[in-house]
């Protein structure tokens, strides 16, 4: 097992948002997190890469105990979060790889040159009034860059065109291939899921899991909601 | 993250509150040495240039005029041009002066198309009187003063495009002051401010008629009173759109706002947006005011100060960045930020 959550409850402005939620990923296999806005599948995912406060429980990674653990030392360890919704910086794509690398990020990056071409995007652009659609492709070209061993895409699918999604399912099964992390894809549709099938699935309502299975979940879903 | 909202529209009352918070912030009150500080309204051409005895200068297409004594030599202009700005001796017409030497200022009309650049490493009082028409100007000023370089610009600005520079690198005190009075124009202002020690004032005040302003300016203010004041009058079909980044440390700062627009201005646009970081001992006041007097203006105005956006900040640790260089990145960004 890679990575482990016990029993976590996260408190904001004195509502629980997540109530004493317990997850198991194994290495290598694809998670869906499936539920409906406000669900607080995002503030799981903070949690997780450690930018959100949690009242009470254990994250587990690679059989440490990282609940403690800042974000970038979490990240070091080989966590990714591909943010739902990216700040604006006043920064390139380009310059923060070569903030976390240094000169070894020309070689990394030159060997992404199809897939950058291929999203139409440009490492070399601030960080700044880009369209929803252009900060998934800059953060699927990121997600490459990084090769974790348990990345997370929070809404992957969220704001591109039929053309980048399917250049994001490209780029999952190029990631599947190079480097074969543990993959947790969020969303609230689960039509995603007819392209990048899970291994397993969990559904979070109201800050707890209501579900979790195989595929079978999924089909449920598209026939009943979150019912 | 502290936030000061506006507070409300009775400017004599805000004048009195911002002299209460200036004692607070031991803010010496100082009238500028040209007499013109804060009075916008001798924005007239007439009356300017009959009080300010001013040299007239006509802007020559395809001239140099090279009068700075800090850089002695043509080379040495050449590089400071080149590599700070950008501008292709071969390629651009521009002028160059150094108004500093004329102390009771210069007027310049320019009709076409140019580019001027100037640089100030003087402690004189400079005065510039540009009238500007049917042209697409870019002005650059360069003020490096070590000791007191005091400026007062009138831009009057008709039919034109307008781009101006500056920056402003002072380790002793200082004053800035440009006042413009635009009308079918549009005007983009970029400033980068670097107070040290002492006092420092920079002075903005417009008056807008169908016309466009934007203005962005980086400021690091790391140990003396640095005063910002905008001032402004928003006439019809206009839009004025102030952006202030700062980083404030072991300092004093006061920024002011007045933008006012009448009644005649249906559909324009009026936004103030102030964001700092607040280090060591640094004290940051602020009052963004608006007054509106016609329902159908945008105004909106924001001002917050904070050690560092924590959005930011949280996004760039959770791609492995370390405290330390997260907050050395995003610095850098505010310092570059008003080039962009």
């Amino acid at each position: 097992m890679i990575l482990e959550i016990k029993d976590l409850w996260v408190k904001a402005e004195k509502r629980n948002i997540l109530k004493g939620i317990s997850m198991k990923f194994e290495d290598s296999k694809v998670y869906g997190i499936l539920g409906p806005n406000g669900s607080g599948k995002t503030t799981l995912t903070k949690a997780i890469i450690g930018i959100q406060k949690i009242s009470k429980g254990k994250i587990i990674f690679n059989s440490k105990d990282i609940t403690k653990l800042p974000p970038e030392k979490r990240a070091k360890l080989g966590i990714y979060l591909g943010f739902q919704q990216t700040p604006e910086l006043e920064i390139s794509l380009q310059s923060l790889l070569f903030a976390i690398d240094g000169e070894k990020a020309e070689e990394k990056i030159d060997k992404l040159k199809t897939f950058e071409e291929e999203l139409g995007i440009d490492i070399k652009r601030n960080l700044t009034g880009l369209s929803g659609g252009e900060k998934k492709k800059l953060e699927i070209f990121e997600f490459l860059y990084m090769q974790p061993k348990f990345a997370i895409l929070d809404e992957p699918d969220s704001g591109i065109d039929i053309d980048s999604f399917k250049i994001l399912v490209k780029a999952i099964d190029f990631a599947r291939k190079e480097f074969n992390p543990t993959l947790v894809i969020i969303s609230h549709y689960e039509s995603i899921f007819n392209y990048i099938e899970p291994n397993f699935v969990y559904v979070l309502k109201s800050g707890v899991i209501t579900k979790s299975g195989g595929k079978e979940v999924i089909e449920s879903i598209k026939r009943h909601g979150y019912e | 993250m502290k936030v000061l909202k506006g507070m409300g529209m009775n400017e004599e009352k805000e004048r009195k509150l911002a002299e209460k918070y200036l004692k607070r912030l031991d803010f010496e009150k100082k009238e500028s040495p040209s007499g013109y500080y804060l009075n916008f309204n001798s924005l007239n051409a007439k009356d300017f240039l009959k009080e300010s005895k001013v040299q007239k200068m006509q802007a020559q297409e395809d001239s140099l005029i090279f009068l700075d004594n800090a850089l002695s030599t043509k080379e040495k202009f050449h590089k400071v041009k080149k590599e700070k700005f950008g501008f292709d001796f071969r390629k651009d017409k521009f002028e160059a002066f150094n108004l500093a030497f004329y102390k009771n200022g210069v007027s310049t009309k320019i009709n076409k198309d140019l580019k001027l650049f100037f640089i100030s490493r003087t402690s004189q009082i400079v005065r510039n009187f540009f009238l500007i028409e049917n042209s697409n100007v870019k002005i650059v000023e360069f003020y490096t003063g070590t000791g007191f370089s005091s400026v007062s610009n009138r831009f009057l600005i008709k039919n034109s495009i307008v781009e101006h520079e500056l920056i402003s690198n002072n380790s002793s005190k200082s004053f800035v002051q440009d006042s413009f009075k635009l009308e079918s124009s549009k005007l983009v202002q970029r400033s980068f401010i670097k107070a040290r020690k002492e006092f420092n004032l920079k002075a903005f005040s417009f008056e807008v008629l169908e016309s466009n302003v934007i203005q962005k300016a980086s400021i690091i203010n790391s140990g003396s009173q640095l005063w910002v004041s905008n001032f402004g009058k928003v006439g019809e079909k206009s839009s004025v759109d102030i952006n202030l980044r700062g980083i404030f440390s072991n300092s004093s700062t006061f920024f002011e706002s007045f933008l006012e627009s009448d009644k005649k201005a249906k559909g324009s646009d009026i936004n103030i947006e102030i964001k700092g970081i607040k280090e060591k001992n640094a004290k940051v006041f602020c009052i963004p005011s608006l007054s509106i007097k016609n329902k159908n203006c945008n105004a909106k105005h924001s001002f917050s100060t904070t050690e560092l956006e924590k959005e930011e900040v949280e996004y760039l640790k959770a791609k492995g960045i370390d405290a330390k260089a997260v907050k050395k990145i995003i610095k850098e960004n505010i310092l570059r930020w008003w080039k962009l």
